[in-house]
C-alpha cells in the first residue's frame, strides 16, 4: 500500500481521536515508522495492523472504521493536491464512479507497485448505478462504500448504497447498488 | 495531406490554430476558445499572438512556412503567463498553416483554472498522467524536505538530550566528589580529633594528679584552671568529633532502656558543673507526669546530650530571669511514644534572619556571640543531626528581648517496662574511698604503650589502693595475663606488636583470664571501636579522655562484676 494511504489513515484518527491516540495505535501496532512518503510503496500488513490496531484501541468495528476513513479519504486526497485528479476524473458523480477504473489505470500505470483495485460499472441510469469492485486486498469493501458516499458529499449528492454481492459471501467480487438522490 | 473536416482535427488538437496565407486565424480547438473566449475568427495571429525564443513577431506566412515541423512556442499577448508549447504544420498546397500545441503547465491545477478539466484531455494524450506524476514528485520532494527537517528537529532533540545527559553526569560526579571530599573530611576531623585527644588526654590526667597531691592554695587553683581549659577543648573536639562521625555516617544510636528523670538529673548535673552552670539562673523542670518515671527505649545519653546542648544555651544568653525544660508525649501508639521537648528562656532572644542559620554546621546568631560567649556553633547543628537520627524534628521560636523556645521531638520504643532492667551503676566523690574499701589490694592489669597514659591510670588507681601490673603492648598483657589472675583489665586498642582487640582474643582463648572483665581504654571514639571491642572479647569500652572520676566509676562497677562473678 502507497504511504498515501498510511498518511491518511493518520491524519483521519489524529483529526478524530487525537495524536496521542495514534501513537498509542502504532505501538500497539508495532509500526516503528513514524513518518510515511506518500508515494513510497510500503507492505499492506503494516496498514492492515493499524487499521486492527485502531480498531482494538478506540473500540471500533472495523467495518465502521473502515467507512469512515473511505469517506475521509475523498477528502485527503483533495487535500493532499490530487483534488484535480478527481476533478479531472468526472464532473457528475455517475461519471467520476464510471471512470474510477480509468482514474486507477492511470495511477496503476505511473506506479506500478500500487496494484490498485479495479471497478466497472452496470445498470447506469440518472439516479444511479451498480459498481462492482475487484480487489486483491480482502476485507476493504467498507472502505469503498465510505468513498462512494465521500464523492457522493464532494459533489453535494445522498447516496445510498446496498452491498448487493459480497466477496465474504462467496461472490467473486463486490457488488454496490447506488442510488443518488 | 487532406485534413478532411475540420471538425475531426479539432477534436485531435482541441488547442489547434488555423491560419490563413495572411496569418488571419481560422478554425480553432474547442479548447483553445474555452482558454481564449474572446478569440475571433479572422484575428491576426500577430495581433493575438507572438513567438517565444525568436526575434520579433511573426512575419508572413512564407517566414512561418520554413518552420514546418519545428518546434515552436507561443503565448498569448494578453496572458503571456500561459504559453503553447508544439509544432507549426505548412500544408502548401492550400496556403493553410496549422498551429498543433498545448498549454505548457507544470501542475494539473493550472489547467483546472483555465476552466480545462482533465477529462477534457483526449485518451491519447498522456499530459493528464504527467501532470500527476510531476504533481507526485513535488510531494515527494515535499515529503523528503519533511522528513529532512524531522530529522533536523530529532538531531536537535537528541543533542539537547545528550548534553543535558552529560551535564546530570557531571553534577552526579560533582556531587559524589563532594561527598567523597566531605567524607574524607570527616575522615580527617576524625583522626585529627584522635590525636588531640590522646594528648589532652595526658594533660587532664597529670593535672587531675597534681590537683591530688597539692595543698598549696594558688597551686590547686591553676591546676584547676588547666583542667577548665583543658575540659573546655575537650568539648570542643567532642562536638567536631560528633558531627564529623554524623557526616561520615558512622554514629550509630544506643537502644537502651531509661527514665527521662534519669536524663534530666544528669543534665542538670552536668550543666552544674560548668563553669557558666553557676551563675543563679534558675533552671524548672516540667516534665509530664506519665513521662516522669516511664521506661522508654532509646539513647539517654544523645537524649542528654541534646537537652545538654539546648539547656546550657540557654542559660548561657539569659543573663536573668529562668530556664525551663519541657516534655510532653505527642503521641503514644502500640510500642511507640513520640515526646516533644521544649526548652524555653528568658534571655536576650534571637532576631528572626538568624534563626533560619542557627542549625546549620559552624553558624551562630552573629559573630560577636562566639567572641562573648564561646562555642564552636557547631552544638545546635549536632542537635539538629541526633534529632533526625531519632526520627524526630527540631526547631525554634524566638523575640529578641524577650527570650526563646527550642523544641525538638523524638521517636522513643515503649516497652511497657514498670522499672530498669539496668542496676544503676556507682557514682559520687565517694567511689574512689569504695574501690580502697572494698577491693584495696586486689591485683588489676593495664595494658597501655603510651608512658603517659600508664603513669596517669597507674598513679590515679593505686591512689583508690589496687594493685597495677603494666604492659606496654598486646603481646605483654598476653603474657602477664597467662601467668596472673586479675579482677580487671584495662586494655588500649592500639598498641605495637599486637593490638588490643587481638590480645583479648588470646586472653580469652587461653590464660588465667578468660572471663575476667576487660575493659577497652581507647581516644578511638567511633562506634565501630566500640563494636570492634565488644567482638574481640571486651566487656565495655571508656573513651579517651578519660577522667578520674569515670575511671573510678568504671573500675569499681566492674570490680563488683567480677566479685560478682566469683560468688
Amino acid at each position: 500500500m502507497y504511504g498515501l494511504v498510511n498518511r491518511a489513515l493518520q491524519e483521519f484518527i489524529c483529526t478524530h481521536h487525537g495524536e496521542a491516540s495514534w501513537a498509542a495505535i502504532r505501538i500497539t501496532a508495532g509500526v516503528e515508522l513514524e513518518f510515511f512518503v506518500r508515494m513510497e510503496s510500503y507492505p499492506d500488513d503494516i496498514t492492515y495492523r493499524l487499521v486492527g490496531a485502531a480498531c482494538e484501541s478506540l473500540c471500533i468495528e472495523p467495518a465502521t472504521l473502515l467507512r469512515n476513513f473511505g469517506r475521509h479519504w475523498v477528502l485527503f486526497t483533495g487535500q493532499e493536491g490530487y483534488g484535480s485528479l478527481l476533478d479531472g476524473a468526472g464532473s457528475s458523480l455517475q461519471e467520476i464512479l464510471t471512470n474510477l477504473d480509468d482514474l486507477h489505470v492511470r495511477v496503476g500505470l505511473m506506479y506500478p507497485a500500487l496494484k490498485p483495485p479495479s471497478f466497472s460499472c452496470s445498470d447506469v441510469r440518472e439516479d444511479g448505478l451498480t459498481l462492482h469492485y475487484f480487489s486483491e486486498r480482502p476485507g476493504l469493501a467498507p472502505m469503498v462504500m465510505g468513498l462512494i458516499e465521500g464523492l457522493g458529499e464532494r459533489f453535494g449528492k445522498t447516496v445510498t448504497i446496498r452491498h448487493s454481492c459480497d466477496r465474504n459471501a462467496g461472490a467473486d467480487h463486490d457488488s454496490f447498488d447506488i442510488r443518488i438522490a | 495531406m487532406e485534413l478532411g473536416s475540420p471538425l475531426p482535427l479539432g477534436e485531435l488538437f482541441p488547442f489547434l490554430l488555423e491560419l490563413d496565407d495572411c496569418l488571419r486565424i481560422g478554425q480553432t480547438g474547442p479548447l483553445m476558445r474555452k482558454a481564449y473566449p474572446g478569440l475571433q475568427t479572422g484575428d491576426f495571429l500577430i495581433d493575438v499572438f507572438q513567438p517565444i525564443g525568436k526575434s520579433g513577431e511573426f512575419v508572413s506566412f512564407d517566414q512561418l512556412s520554413t518552420e514546418h515541423r519545428r518546434p515552436a512556442a507561443i503565448r498569448q499577448k494578453q496572458s503571456p503567463a500561459l504559453v503553447f508549447r508544439g509544432e507549426w504544420f505548412a500544408c502548401k498546397a492550400s496556403r493553410k498553416l496549422f498551429f498543433l500545441g498545448w498549454p505548457w503547465v507544470t501542475d494539473p491545477d493550472e489547467l483546472t483554472n483555465l476552466g480545462i478539466p482533465l477529462h477534457a484531455i483526449p485518451a491519447h494524450n498522456p499530459l493528464g498522467d504527467l501532470l500527476l506524476l510531476l504533481k507526485t514528485n513535488r510531494n515527494t520532494l515535499a515529503d523528503t524536505h519533511a522528513l529532512t527537517e524531522a530529522l533536523r528537529q530529532r538531531t536537535l532533540a537528541l543533542e539537547s538530550s545528550n548534553r543535558r545527559l552529560q551535564d546530570e553526569a557531571a553534577l552526579i560526579r560533582a556531587v559524589e566528589e563532594a561527598k567523597r571530599a566531605n567524607h574524607a573530611k570527616s575522615t580527617f576531623l576524625a583522626n585529627m580529633s584522635h590525636e588531640l585527644r590522646t594528648p589532652l588526654s595526658g594533660i587532664i590526667g597529670m593535672a587531675s594528679l597534681l590537683l591530688k597531691r597539692s595543698e598549696e592554695p594558688k597551686t590547686r587553683d591553676q591546676i584547676g584552671k588547666i583542667l577548665a581549659s583543658s575540659n573546655h577543648l575537650l568539648a570542643v573536639i567532642n562536638d567536631i568529633l560528633d558531627l564529623s562521625k554524623i557526616e561520615a555516617n558512622r554514629m550509630s544510636l544506643e537502644s537502651a532502656p531509661f527514665t527521662l528523670s534519669g536524663v534530666i538529673n544528669n543534665v542538670q548535673n552536668a550543666l552544674l558543673l560548668r563553669a557558666d552552670g553557676h551563675r543563679g539562673i534558675e533552671v524548672r523542670i516540667a516534665i509530664a507526669e506519665e513521662l516522669l518515671d516511664r521506661v522508654l527505649t532509646g539513647d539517654p545519653l544523645r537524649l542528654g546530650q541534646i537537652l545538654i546542648n539546648l539547656l546550657g544555651n540557654a542559660m548561657k544568653f539569659t543573663p536573668h530571669g529562668h530556664a525551663t525544660v519541657r516534655a510532653d508525649i505527642v503521641s503514644a501508639e502500640g510500642d511507640e511514644v513520640i515526646v516533644r521537648f521544649e526548652v524555653e528562656d528568658t534571655g536576650i532572644g534571637i532576631q528572626p534572619e538568624d534563626q533560619e542559620r542557627l542549625f546549620l554546621a559552624f553558624e551562630q546568631a552573629d559573630s560577636s556571640t562566639s567572641r562573648r560567649h564561646g562555642g564552636t556553633g557547631l552544638g545546635l547543628a549536632i542537635c539538629k543531626r541526633l534529632v533526625e537520627l531519632m526520627e524526630g524534628s527540631i526547631g525554634v521560636r524566638s523575640q529578641p528581648g524577650r527570650g526563646s523556645t527550642f523544641w525538638f521531638t523524638v521517636r522513643f520504643s515503649d516497652p511497657h517496662q514498670s522499672s530498669l532492667p539496668l542496676p544503676a551503676s556507682a557514682s559520687g566523690p565517694a567511689t574512689e574511698e569504695t574501690i580502697r574499701v572494698q577491693f584495696g589490694g586486689t591485683r588489676i592489669l593495664i595494658a597501655d604503650d603510651e608512658p603517659v597514659s600508664q603513669e596517669i591510670a597507674r598513679e590515679l588507681l593505686e591512689h583508690a589502693g589496687l594493685v597495677v601490673d603494666v604492659a606496654s603492648d598486646g603481646q605483654e598483657a598476653l603474657e602477664l595475663s597467662r601467668q596472673n589472675a586479675y579482677a580487671l583489665i584495662l586494655m588500649d586498642m592500639q598498641m605495637p606488636r599486637m593490638s588490643g582487640t587481638e590480645a583479648t582474643r588470646c586472653i580469652r582463648g587461653q590464660s588465667l583470664n578468660t572471663a575476667t572483665p576487660i575493659l577497652a581504654t581507647t581516644a578511638n571514639a567511633f562506634d565501630e571501636d566500640r563494636k570492634d571491642c565488644l567482638e574481640a572479647g571486651m566487656n565495655s569500652h571508656l573513651p579517651k579522655p578519660i577522667s578520674p572520676a569515670k575511671l573510678y566509676e568504671a573500675v569499681l562497677h566492674w570490680l563488683q562484676y567480677d566479685a560478682n562473678r566469683r560468688d
